[in-house]
């Protein structure tokens, strides 16, 4: 089932009427809510291409804090390039050469990753979902 | 589109020579293996990457900058690099080694040589100082 009103997707997080996401991020708990209810949202991260360094590290980082592992310790998490090579999706998403990308159209990407569902959102937001 | 169909025991083509190349972190590793039989460990090698790239002392490096590194290295850079046998990493003794096709695209960094890169691989050939 589709979500037919696809850039509403704050709206659920009450009042903050229009995108004041950049301004308030720290304040408020964003969501991305997906397309189907065998996914429950476990933790977000926000990853800044500006001042961060790598995405995969604020991947990992995101999905091992949900699961409550090391992000080193292989057994758990498995090296994340098994499932994706989120060097594309930097270049993709995050390219500081073209930083309007992130402003113009509101993109996701999601994948799976350790019987977890990550998605990556252009405005830096990673959503990280455990199956119901 | 992330990994086609690597063969470990042919000689690269140019594609999968830039894929190894092209990222300074990758460059730094294959730097770090110039010498025939040396090995790296991570944990140390992290700490010379965050070194390097932030211009100070490995000694001044902080654990958060050195995991960084550390988890960007182990969850996309070496996998990429052991899938095209550039590198080989031993799991068990947390280190890498050179394998089947590091004498190939060493050749090509030779001959890439920007001045920047023979400072990395003069800083990345150092010993680690900091003796743990």
């Amino acid at each position: 089932m589709k979500d037919k009103n696809e850039n509403s997707d704050h709206e659920a997080s009450a009042e903050s009427a229009d995108n004041t996401l950049e301004d308030n991020w720290m304040e408020n708990e964003p969501q991305e809510k997906i397309d189907d209810n065998r996914w429950v949202q476990v933790n977000q991260a926000h990853y800044d291409p500006d001042t961060d360094r790598e995405l995969v590290t604020a991947v990992v980082r995101a999905v091992a804090e949900a699961k409550g592992v090391d992000p080193l310790d292989g057994s758990e998490i498995p090296p994340l390039y098994e499932s994706i090579d989120v060097e594309i999706l930097e270049d993709t998403f995050y390219s500081t050469s073209q930083p309007n990308i992130r402003d113009t159209e509101r993109g996701i990407y999601s994948f799976q990753y350790c019987e977890h569902k990550v998605v990556l959102r252009t405005d830096g937001w990673i959503f990280v979902y455990e199956p119901r | 589109m992330a990994h086609p169909n690597w063969n470990m025991d042919a000689v690269l083509n140019l594609d999968e020579v830039f894929t190894a190349i092209g990222h300074p972190r990758r460059r730094y590793l294959l730097y770090t293996l110039v010498d025939e039989g040396k090995e790296e460990a991570l944990p140390e090698l992290a700490a010379k990457v965050a070194a390097w790239e932030l211009d100070k002392t490995i000694a001044d490096v902080t654990d958060d900058e050195q995991r960084e590194v550390h988890i960007s290295l182990y969850h996309t850079h070496i996998p990429k690099l052991a899938a095209l046998g550039v590198i080989e990493y031993r799991e068990s003794e947390n280190i890498i080694v050179r394998a089947v096709n590091t004498e190939q695209v060493q050749a090509v960094l030779n001959n890439a040589g920007a001045e920047l890169d023979s400072r990395q691989e003069t800083h990345a050939r150092t010993t680690d100082e900091r003796q743990e």
